[in-house]
């Protein structure tokens, strides 16, 4: 008997004629006997339709479906849970990140989305303001902090909130122009006029400390937030001047938040008058600012006679004046410093 | 197609209660179930024991809803395959010895000489020849590794697919080729 010929004569074992066979009489027996033990064990209660349920697809899907699926779903879902996953860790770094960081631009992107999705001019302003005291918290962390990427810190978070305040100046002047000043605005315009003073408080602390390239940013960054304050104020008083609003702001409240502004000047001209003294300039360039100066000097003290007068709508046009001379002087020294010094250390 | 009718009969019993169902499945499996047992056990009795138990406890996992069953054949296979390793571990069976003599067809054991019909004497013939076969077969299936010969039976008497058997054996379905094809050779050395 060969291999092949034994191979036969197993497979032959199959046939029932001639292969191994249960006594019939036993088969039928035991088929009675289980049936019987079947019936008196089968569950009473009614399957549930989500027993059947698994029933089905636990007999009808083959696990060999389940096996090849299994890679292309886990493989699905980890890209899912990376893309996702990542876009959360992304967002919520860029929410903690501080300008000059890697992720800063992904904040303010997301600012901006928020800004395009949202509708009307007052809502975009309460939105902008929002992102403005975000601005300034960045700047007092920064200010706070040490390192060597300091430097580059400050100069980057100047920039964006000059940026930031001349926006917001923008949007000021386009809601004016459209429609009345309502509670809404007057609001927005107080905190605008808050936000304002605490970024010049915090500008003029960090001036010092930076370097003359940074200081220039920061002069703007300052110029930008005493205009925005100065607009604010003048909703202020317009809405002060609307009945059923005053309580928005008091009269003393607008008069502090203006006598802050002119102090505020009266302190922006000695520090130019102080550094141009410190400046060796030439006569015509020095001639120049102290021209401004002076200029600027008489506009304040026009200011503070009109705030004494009580002409508080004058005031806020005078003092818008008497910003744009100061600044002007400012910026022609500090320029002027940054051109001649060499910008090292902050 | 048969797994698909196993699973349309398995779901009857489980969430229909079919009785009938039952019936079934052991109708279309006790034939080959008694088959494996028998050529694995050294008598007819312990055959038909084990087969009857095997249903049984075939019976006793179908009931737990959270059991699941893939292959209904394969399950078969495995549990009477551990019903007879049990057997044996019970009785201390050191060695099988399959007796010829207990070879029982459905027509029962035959007398070739009291067959007075040509016919049927003619199938009697074939039987006693058949069962010689048998009996010179398996004992050189004897001589062949524990797992040689499961692979074998299950394989060349029972027909079932690789994976089939990888079920029953507990191994992975390349693991019982390479049996399969050593068994073959080893085969190929006795004879």
């Amino acid at each position: 008997m060969n291999k092949q010929e034994m191979k036969k004569r197993l497979e032959a074992i199959r046939n029932i004629k001639r292969g191994i066979t249960p006594d019939a009489a036993w088969v039928l027996r035991t088929r009675g006997i289980l049936l019987m033990q079947v019936g008196n064990s089968m569950p009473a209660a009614s399957v549930s339709l989500w027993a059947r349920w698994r029933v089905v697809a636990r007999a009808f899907l083959p696990s060999q479906w389940l096996a090849a699926l299994r890679g292309p779903v886990l493989a699905a879902l980890s890209v899912l849970s990376v893309a996702f996953g990542g876009s959360i860790a992304t967002v919520s770094a860029a929410e903690r990140s501080l300008p000059g960081d890697f992720f800063h631009p992904v904040k303010l992107a997301m600012e901006q989305t928020r800004l395009a999705f949202t509708s009307g001019k007052k809502d975009k302003l309460q939105l902008k303001t929002e992102f403005l005291t975000g601005r300034l918290q960045e700047m007092r962390e920064i200010a706070s902090s040490e390192g060597v990427k300091r430097p580059a810190r400050i100069k980057a978070s100047a920039e964006i909130l000059k940026r930031d305040f001349d926006t917001v100046k923008t949007q000021l002047n386009e809601v004016t122009h459209q429609e009345s000043v309502g509670q809404q605005l007057a609001e927005t315009a107080k905190l605008i006029d808050q936000t304002s003073v605490d970024a010049l408080e915090a500008l003029k602390q960090l001036k010092p400390s930076v370097s003359a390239e940074t200081q220039v940013k920061v002069a703007e960054a300052e110029v930008a937030a005493v205009n925005t304050g100065v607009k604010a104020v003048q909703i202020l008083v317009v809405a002060h001047d609307t009945p059923n609003m005053k309580e928005v702001m008091s009269n003393e409240e607008i008069v502090r938040s203006i006598q802050g502004k002119v102090q505020g000047m009266a302190d922006n001209i000695s520090n130019t008058s102080k550094k141009l003294s410190e400046t060796s300039t030439s006569n015509t360039s020095s001639s120049t600012v102290l021209t401004q100066i002076n200029t600027a000097k008489e506009s304040l003290t026009q200011t503070k006679q009109l705030l004494e007068e009580g002409k508080l709508t004058e005031v806020t046009a005078a003092l818008l004046e008497t910003v744009k001379v100061v600044t002007t002087a400012e910026k022609t020294v500090v320029e002027f410093n940054a051109s001649t010094t060499i910008p090292s250390s902050p | 197609m048969t797994s698909l009718f196993d699973h349309y009969l398995l779901f009857r019993l489980r969430t229909k209660h079919d009785e009938q169902a039952f019936a079934s499945l052991y109708d279309r499996y006790v034939t080959s179930i008694y088959r494996f047992v028998f050529l694995k056990l050294p008598s007819k009795e312990m055959a038909e024991d084990v087969t009857a138990e095997t249903f049984l406890r075939c019976w006793q996992y179908v009931q737990n809803q959270q059991n699941t069953i893939q292959n209904f054949r394969a399950f078969l296979y495995r549990i009477a395959r551990n019903l007879v390793v049990d057997a044996y571990r019970k009785q201390a069976i050191t060695e099988k010895v399959v007796d010829p003599v207990t070879f029982h067809g459905s027509d029962t054991s035959t007398d070739v000489g009291l067959i007075t019909d040509p016919s049927d004497r003619s199938r009697g013939l074939a039987l006693i020849e058949a069962r010689a076969d048998l009996s010179l077969m398996l004992d050189r299936l004897s001589k062949l590794k524990e797992d040689y010969r499961d692979v074998l039976l299950l394989r060349l008497v029972d027909g079932l697919s690789f994976g089939d058997i990888a079920i029953v054996l507990e191994k992975t379905s390349g693991n019982v080729r390479v049996i399969y094809h050593r068994a073959m050779k080893a085969l190929d050395t006795l004879l």
